[in-house]
Formats: C-alpha cells, structure tokens, sequence
C-alpha cells in the first residue's frame, strides 16, 4: 500500500478535493478509481462503526466507509452532495463517504507543509500534510491510515 | 520454421511429456504390487517413455534423450519377460522418471543434470538380463501372450538386437512427428484416438467462464422476478432460458469438478517412500476416487491430506515388530476414502496404528498451557483428542523430518476450515485413528433460503437449513416457550432453541413512523412481555404484502444446523430459494464473523450470507444452559407417554384425506406439472441431471385421481435403494398423531388403513407398497429363504406396528414372538431364550418402556451380545443417545419396512453376525 507514497515523488500531481464535516481533505487521482453518487447502501450489523454498509458496484461487492467516523466526527448525514469516492488498494475497492466534491488541482510536493500539531495530536496519522489552497487548507489524506482496518476511536 | 513457432511446438511437447509421464509412477507402483509382470502395465510405460524420448531427439534435449532411451531398454526388456518387475528395478525406475519429470519442468537446465549414474544403473540391470535365462523359463506363459501378433514380434526384435540402431532410424525421420507412431506398437493409435476427446483448456478461461455463469444466474433471477410482476406473455422463452441458464451453470461447473483421484494417486508415492525410510510396512487402500469436487479444493486440500497421511504413517502405524508382538497384522493399514453425502464430500484417513493416547494428549496439553488442570478434568476423552488441533500442539516425542515439526494439526484444522471444510477425529489406542474430512462440493455457486427482516434480506446456506415452520397464532403460545432468557419451541416432542434474527444481529427498528405508532399502540394494550410485543408486532407489513398468510402474529423459523448443534432462528419473512454466487465481504468486514460472504440478488441489492456455525456460538455463549437444561426435561415429562407418530397429510383428489409418516420421506419438491414426462407409460421427472420416476396414489389404490392444477408436489423416498416420488397436489399439514389405526374398513394395496384426525377420515398410505406395485420392485427378502432358522422377538403396544413388523418379518422368513411390553417381553424371552436372535423393541410402552427393557436384558448374561433394534416414530438424538447407554444397538425408524429388513439380514446373517452386541 505504497501507492500515495510514491505519486508523491513526483512533483506535480492532481488530487480531489473535498469536505469531510469542517475538513477540506484531498486524495491523488491516481489512488482514486471513480466518485459516484451510488448510495444504495447495505447495513452490516456488527461492523465497526465506521463502516456504513456494502454497495453494489457492477458486480462488486463494495465495502463504504464513513470517512466522517475515520476523522472522529459525528455519522455522516446522507444528502443531496454526498458522494461516494471509490478508492482501489490491494486490488479491493473501496468506498469513502464524504460530503462534497469540490475541484481537481494540481499539488507540487514542494508546497506540502506538515500537518498542524494540534490536528497531528487529534487524529494521529489520518494526515500525511497540508497545502494552501485558496485561503484555506487542504489535508493530504493517508490512505493507508485511513483505511486501517484495527482503528475506530 | 521460426524461433517462435519453434518455442511453442517445444511448449507443446513438454505439455505432453508432463502429461506422458503423470500416469507413469502410479503405473510403475501398480506394476511393482501385480502379481508377476503385468504386461499391458509395461507397454503402457514403454509407450510413454517412447514418446517422449521421441520428442526430446527432435528438439535437442539430449540429456532427457539419453535417459529415457535407458529406461525404454530396461522396459523392453521386462516386455519380453527377460526382466521381473521387482522393487529394485521399480526402484530405479522410479528414480530415473523422477529425474525426468524434473527436466521437463526446466527443459534449460536439462543437460546440466547428472544423469550418468543413473544411466549407469538402468544400463547394469538391462545387462543383467542376459544372465538371468531363469526368469524367462519361469514365466512362459505370459510371455506367449506379449505375442499375440507381427507387429509386437518384430518391434521387440528390433529393440533386442540394436537399440542404438532403432535410434538412427529415428533420427532420420524426426522432423515427421509421426515418426513416433511409426514405431510404436499397433496398440497406440487406439489409445491416440481416446485422447483426443479431451482438449485442454486454460484454467484462467474457466474461471471466466464461471463468472460470466454467475453472472448469468444473477441475471435469470431479475428476469424471473419481473416476469412474476408482469406475467408477461413471453414466459415460455422466459422458462426456456431459465432451464438454460441452469444447465449451463450445471455444465460449467463440471468443468470446474475434478476427482479426488487426482489428489489421492500421488499418496501411492508418498506412502511407499515414507514407509521405507521408516521401516514400516503399509498397505495403502483408496477408494472413492471418482469422487468429484470442485478443482479449487481438490488442489487445496493436497496439503492437509499429505499431513494427515504423513502423521498417520509416522506416529499412527507401528513397526513391523511392534505390531506382531501386539498381534496386530505385520503390514499395517492405510485407508484414504472419498464418498458423497448429503451435498457434501467426506473424506476419510484411516489407520489401524496405535491410536491417540488421550493420556499423553492431556499431559502435552498441560505441558504446552493449551488447557488448565480444571478444564481437561471436565473434557470427555473425545474432547481431549481433539485438543490436538489447537494451535502449538504436536505429539510427537521426538521431532522427526517426517511430521511433527511443531506445526501442525492445527494448520490442517484452520487450512480446512477456510475452504468451509470440517475435520473430526476419532481415536482407540491401540486399534487407529480416523480422521474425517467434511467439505463442500464447490465454493462458488450454493442454494440458499432468502429470509427478509426489516426489509433487509439475509441469505442461509440450504447446506445448513433442515426445516421451515410457520407457527400460526393459535399455537404461538403453546409451542414457543420462555425458558429465563431463553426462548424455545416444542417441535415433535423436542426442544429447540430459539434465536430471533433481528436481536442476534442487533438490527435496529427503523420502520416507517406510522406503523411504529400503532405497533406501541398495540403494545401498551395488550401488555405482554417483551417478546410477545414482538410476536405480535410484526405482521401489519407482512399480511399487505402477502394475504395468502391471513393468520396474525404467525412466526417464521428456520430451524439450522451448526454441527450437531440445531436451532431455530425466527425471522420476519421467509421469502424465495435460490442459487447465489458468494462474493466475499472486504477486509474491514472480517471481524463480523456473521456472515459468511455476501451476494447481489436478482433485483441488484445485496444479501448477506448468514454464518450459521458463527450465530449458534452468539447464542450458546448468551445461553442459560441450565435453564435450557431443565426446560428440554420438563418438556419430555409433559409429552405423552402415548406413542405418538408424526405424520404428513396430503391431499390428491381434493375430497380425500391422506396421510404419509413422516420419517420415511427424504424431502418434498414442488414442480410443475409440465415438467413430467410421460414415457412408456410411467412418468418421470428430470431434476438435477436425474431421472426421478413419479408415482400416482390412484395407479395402486382406489381414490380419486390427482387434481388438475400446474404446480403438484413430489413426495421423494427411498424404495429399494433409489429414489421415487409420489404424487399429490396439495401438502395439508404435518401434525403428531395416535396411532389408533383402523386397517379393517379402507385397507387395501397402498393403503395400510385409516386414522380419525380431526374428526376426518385419513388414509394412512404404504408408501413402499405403492413402489413395489408401480415399479415391480421385489417385494423385500422374501425369495431368500434361508432364513427359517432365526427367530425375531418383536415387543410393541401398539397393535398396528406390531403387525405390521411382524409381517415384514414373517414374509422374509423369519420366525416371530411378540409381547405387549417390556415385562411381556422380559418374559417371553426368558421361556425361550435360547431360539430368540434378535429383539426388535418400540420406546414408548405402559408398564416397562425400551429403555427399561433393554437394560434389564443386558443385564442378563445370556442376552449380552443380542442385537436389540429400537423402532420408534420420533428420532431424537437424545433419545437415541440415551438407548445406546441402556445397549440398544440401533434406532430405526417404525414403518421402514426396507431399512428395518436391511439390518435384520445384516445382524442375522451378513456381517453384522458377529460383531453384534452391546453397543458402547
């Protein structure tokens, strides 16, 4: 599950950017398969509470995880700009909700700061960095950590 | 000729030399264990040997040439008998076609390998021929019928005077691949022609084409249901397709099915090696070969097999001289089986070593920390020796290179159990140990039963579903009982536990808001417990959606098995059967050990696969055993004493009542009645690639003809040893009933008599007379009449069984006494002790039951080793338990007129005669 780490390397690179709750998050493209706004969720009793349910992707069985959950904030709300980003690692795919997509931009590794100290003590590992963008910034999401199966709060 | 085209005729070669020399171990052991020289077995070796030094000299494989040529001298030489075939010259046989299968599988390296040794060796032993005319004299016979023509005569010439010059000829004509057929024996083009109605298929293209099934399956489901809604005027090609899609999943899946042989056949190897190098001797004895299983597990399980069979031959079977002064046979025994059963395939490793020594077990186990001193106290020793698949567990007191390297059983235990697998094993110091395998047919595609709670489906495997209830309102207070927090349904007399879905899988209610509000409505009012409300609560939704269930708070339950363990579980809906493709769930559902996969029904939504094994640990653990305990006593005290039996009402005309009991019947099909045909005058129905043959109650007996209407059932039963159904057209009820059977006023063939139930008159059928009329089958034993000599006790209150069994026995020959009960029948058998052979007893009978009964028997000395048969109408496992202590030495089920025969004949005079007796 290296693949974040190795895009990285490369100077510029295109990423999704979207929001979790009052996060302004992005993902590399290239991790990313497909966002959808396939919603027709399945609930699974007994899983961890960051998994919302299984979805049917052509075929496939898709696990979706509530990134709200995975960031420590309250269940997501489904609404109209739900999306569902479907992230492909290990040859499985999986499904982040989140509440918006917002832009495609270009990161230049050079730009990435490192993730503020109060949010690093909040929610560890979930953050590889952060970048400028417009006024606000956006945090590179560590794809591994994010899909961590042993981690709820 | 280019080097690509050359690179893919050398793919081709090495395919069928690797092909070529599969059969040749397995063919050089068997020649090694026939008796003398089996000639066709040495042609057969030569043949592929041939063929392959063939290809090898046209591609420049010289090593593989030269050896190949060796061996091919050597089995020219045993073709023309000049050669035995003894287990030294196996030996090197064996070797030699080892080191070849090796450089096909690296054609590059090939002529780096040191072959000269055993060129050497087979070049010494060719030689050897010559000075042994012995052999030859000693083995005229067959060596006449190696010569049956020309060809063979000349072709052994050729290779006896100059085997280097059959080369040359080769070589001048190698670029025709013919070359090879030339010079072989006439025999080969026949054994050619058999080839090639096989082609060989990348696996990878297989697996396509079970996804691509899968797929279509999922597609056939969406068709049927919409075409359900609609009903549409194009379900005739709707059907079509949907018959289609079936066999071509069948035809599919065949190509995916493999037989076990494949996996058994290099144990012949395995087991000979091993036995050398430990100075063992063992027989190795398979059977079941043609079992067929799913290609997936068959490469799956070699491994477990060959620990098993490496544990077996290492700490099972003992040295020769350890065996002999235990008396046991020099040889030891390995017995690797292979049968279907009930969907399932059981394979079985059987020795008869020395046994698990449940003594060194507990103290290994102690030793290791993988029990406390408290727990093995309270194990029984079954469950000691199962210890032995625990993680960290090895017996061996030594670690040797053959097993016992600290892994183990318990790889084995968790390898199996992830193909959806199950091992068990079973254990007699001193007389061997049987380890049983149970595994699916295929992973792939299964039948499943789709349940529904709160609009959710769930799907349960048809491999662990024994029953379907439906408990109407009526009774739902007198058959669902309350036991602390245990909830439990009585069910023929039997307890069993009950989960409900919903709790289990802690599923939230999240209906729609008004229905929640009438539902607490409903709920203040009536002011039941807790689990009433919710018997009550959840019907509203369900009589909208299906009116043809008008009843009130009726209960589904899906009464399961995990292992020996049943239990129902209640749902919301009991909904369709169907077949399924199991998707696995992702890796952060792996913790929900629930389910065991999910699937995409025919609608696109998703269904969990319910874990039916993991559901029964939820409950047992949340389970009051004790009071699940006391709860089963006090429910066999309040069933009645009365013999009871349970029994299927059907209807066929639609004004009779008819009644089959239910034990003799496999299962129940529903089918349409265009699917029979009609075929010289008896009417069959195909039903998974069988042919079922279909049986009218009006053909024998004098009712009513079956009603018209497209769907009738099938009852399915075994009559003499295959399976027929009988025909009905509408499935009543089943209910327990007396027995007071009048067989004056409506007997006649088919029919035994008739019941009151319910104030109705109910003909009871005979189902096995219906089949012995329609079909001819041979009324049972009754032609072999050297029975005479033996002479059954039959003990039963009730008047109808009694005569009935008491017929059976008359008519196949056997002398009969009959008591009323258990103290008539203590008597009886005390005036005549010494005619009396076997006791046929019911269970449930006034003043001394079956259990009483036998006890007292066993506790005569004269009536030790007598087989008691118990006949009852209810199998109950704690029943049959509790009758195997008092020494019953088999249950079997009243009206079985074959099974009951059967086992008469096997404890009489087959091989039961002499190992009868008490039984535990």
């Amino acid at each position: 599950m290296t693949h974040a780490n190795t895009v990285q390397l490369i100077a510029q690179t295109q990423a999704a950017v979207f929001r979790v709750g009052r996060y302004v998050c992005s993902l590399y493209i290239s991790c990313i398969q497909e966002i959808n706004k396939n919603l027709l969720l399945t609930p699974v009793h007994e899983a961890p509470d960051y998994v919302r349910g299984i979805i049917n992707l052509r075929g496939n069985i898709v696990t979706v995880i509530d990134l709200h959950r995975k960031l420590g904030l309250e269940p997501i709300a489904i609404q109209a700009g739900t999306r569902n980003v479907i992230v492909r690692v290990d040859r499985e795919m999986v499904g982040l909700l989140v509440d918006g997509v917002d832009d495609i931009v270009e990161i230049d590794s050079a730009n990435i700061l490192p993730t503020p100290a109060h949010l690093a003590k909040e929610l560890g590992e979930a953050f590889e960095g952060v970048v400028p963008y417009g006024d606000e910034l956006v945090a590179i999401l560590n794809l591994n950590h994010i899909l961590s199966d042993t981690s709820s709060h | 000729m280019t080097d690509n085209e050359d690179a893919e005729l050398l793919q081709v070669f090495l395919e069928e030399a690797r092909e070529h020399l599969d059969g040749i171990e397995g063919a050089l052991l068997q020649l090694e264990s026939s008796e003398g020289v089996d000639f066709e077995i040495v042609n057969r070796i030569f043949r592929a040997v041939h063929s392959v030094k063939g290809g090898a000299g046209f591609f420049g494989l010289v090593a593989i040439k030269t050896l190949s040529h060796a061996m091919e001298s050597v089995l020219g030489s045993m073709q023309k008998g000049q050669l035995p075939a003894n287990t030294e010259i196996v030996g090197v046989l064996l070797g030699a076609a080892d080191s070849l299968v090796h450089m096909i599988d690296n054609p590059a390296q090939s002529e780096d390998r040191d072959i000269a040794d055993l060129v050497r060796e087979l070049e010494r032993i060719g030689i050897g021929t010559g000075t042994k005319p012995t052999i030859v004299a000693t083995q005229p016979r067959a060596l006449l019928v190696t010569l049956p023509d020309e060809t063979t005569d000349s072709q052994a010439t050729l290779q006896a005077e100059a085997p280097a010059k059959s080369e040359q000829s080769l070589d001048v004509v190698k670029p025709l691949p013919l070359s090879v057929d030339i010079s072989a024996p006439r025999t080969e083009t026949k054994v050619g022609l058999e080839a090639q109605s096989s082609i060989r298929v990348h696996v990878g293209i297989l697996d396509r084409l079970m996804t691509l099934a899968g797929e279509l399956v999922l597609t056939r489901n969406q068709l049927l249901q919409s075409n359900d809604a609609t009903s549409s005027s194009n379900s005739d090609a709707t059907q079509r397709i949907d018959h289609i899609t079936t066999e071509l999943q069948d035809a599919i899946m065949s190509t995916r099915m493999q037989s076990i042989g494949t996996a058994f056949q290099k144990f012949r190897r395995v087991v000979r090696d091993l036995a050398n190098s430990l100075d063992k001797e063992v027989d190795l004895v398979i059977e079941g070969e043609e079992v067929e299983l799913d290609r997936s597990i068959v490469e799956a399980i070699g491994d477990p097999l060959t620990h098993l069979v490496r544990n077996a031959l290492d700490h099972g079977i003992e040295k020769p001289s350890l065996r002999l002064a235990n008396n046991k046979p020099r040889r030891g025994t390995l017995r690797l089986s292979a049968l279907h059963k009930a969907g399932q395939v059981i394979i079985e490793i059987a020795d008869d070593g020395a046994g698990i020594d449940p003594a060194k077990v507990r103290a290994k186990a102690l030793e290791k920390g993988v029990c406390t001193r408290e727990q093995l106290a309270s194990m029984s020793e079954s469950a000691v020796i199962k210890l032995i698949f625990r993680p960290g567990f090895s017996t061996a007191t030594e670690v040797t290179d053959v097993s016992g390297r600290g892994i183990g059983m318990d790889v084995v235990h968790s390898n199996l159990s992830k193909l959806g697998g199950v091992v068990d094993v079973q254990s007699n110091v001193g007389l061997g140990t049987l380890m049983r395998i149970k595994l699916p047919l295929t992973l792939a595609i299964i039948p499943c039963l789709l349940v529904s709670e709160e609009n959710e489906s769930f799907a349960i495997p048809q491999a662990n579903l024994i029953e379907l209830h439906r408990i109407p309102a009526r009774e739902v207070k007198h058959r669902i009982k309350n036991f602390g927090d245990a909830l439990v349904l009585r069910l023929r007399g039997e307890l069993i536990p009950l989960i409900r879905l919903r709790d289990a899988l802690k599923i939230k209610q999240h209906s729609v808001a008004s229905e929640t509000q009438e539902r607490l409505d409903d709920q203040r009012q009536t002011g039941y417990d807790r689990r009433q409300e919710l018997f009550d609560g959840s019907e509203d939704r369900r009589s909208q959606s299906d009116r043809r269930h008008s009843h009130r708070s009726a209960i589904n339950i899906a009464i399961v098995a995990a292992g020996d363990f049943r239990y129902g579980i209640m749902v919301e809906n009991l909904q369709d059967s169907l077949e399924i493709v199991v998707k696995p769930l992702g890796r952060h559902l792996r913790h929900c050990d629930s389910y065991a996969g999910s699937t995409i029904l025919g609608d696109g939504r998703l269904a969990l696969i319910l874990d039916v094994v993991s559901l029964a640990r939820h409950m047992q653990a949340a389970d009051n055993n004790e009071a699940l305990a006391s709860a089963r006593l006090a429910a066999q005290k309040s069933v009645e004493s009365k013999d009871k039996m349970t029994l299927i009402l059907v209807e066929n005309s639609g004004d009779e009542l008819m009644a089959i009991p239910l034990g003799l019947i496999e299962r129940i099909e529903r089918l349409n009645r265009h699917d029979i045909q009609q075929v010289g005058g008896k009417r069959t129905l195909t039903y998974r690639g069988k042919n079922l043959p279909l049986l009218g109650i009006e053909e024998v007996a004098n009712v009513g003809p079956c009603r018209d209407k497209p769907n009738l059932y099938a009852v399915v039963y075994r009559s003499q040893e295959r399976e027929v159904g009988l025909l009905v057209s509408d499935l009543i009820d089943v209910l327990d009933s007396s027995t007071e059977l009048d067989q004056l006023t409506h007997r006649q063939p088919g029919v035994f008599g008739s019941l009151l139930i319910d104030g109705k008159i109910t003909l009871l059928l005979d189902i096995h007379g219906i089949a012995r009329e329609r079909l001819g089958l041979p009324a049972p034993s009754s032609s072999e009449s050297k029975q005479q000599t033996f002479t059954v006790l039959i003990v039963e209150d009730s008047r109808f069984f009694r005569e009935r069994v008491a017929e059976f026995c008359r008519e196949a020959g056997y002398q009969i006494l009959t008591a009323e009960d258990g103290l008539e029948g203590l008597e009886m058998l005390d005036q005549h002790a010494s005619e009396v052979d076997l006791v046929i007893t019911d269970i449930e009978m006034p003043r001394l039951d079956g259990f009483e009964f036998t006890s007292r028997l066993r506790a005569d000395p004269r009536f030790k080793q007598i087989p008691v048969i118990a006949v009852t109408s209810m199998m109950g496992e704690e029943a049959e338990q509790r009758g195997h202590q008092v020494g019953i030495t088999e249950y079997l089920i009243k009206l079985d007129r074959e099974r009951i025969m059967d086992r008469l004949k096997y404890y009489l005079s087959g091989p039961g005669a002499n190992v009868q007796g008490t039984a535990a």
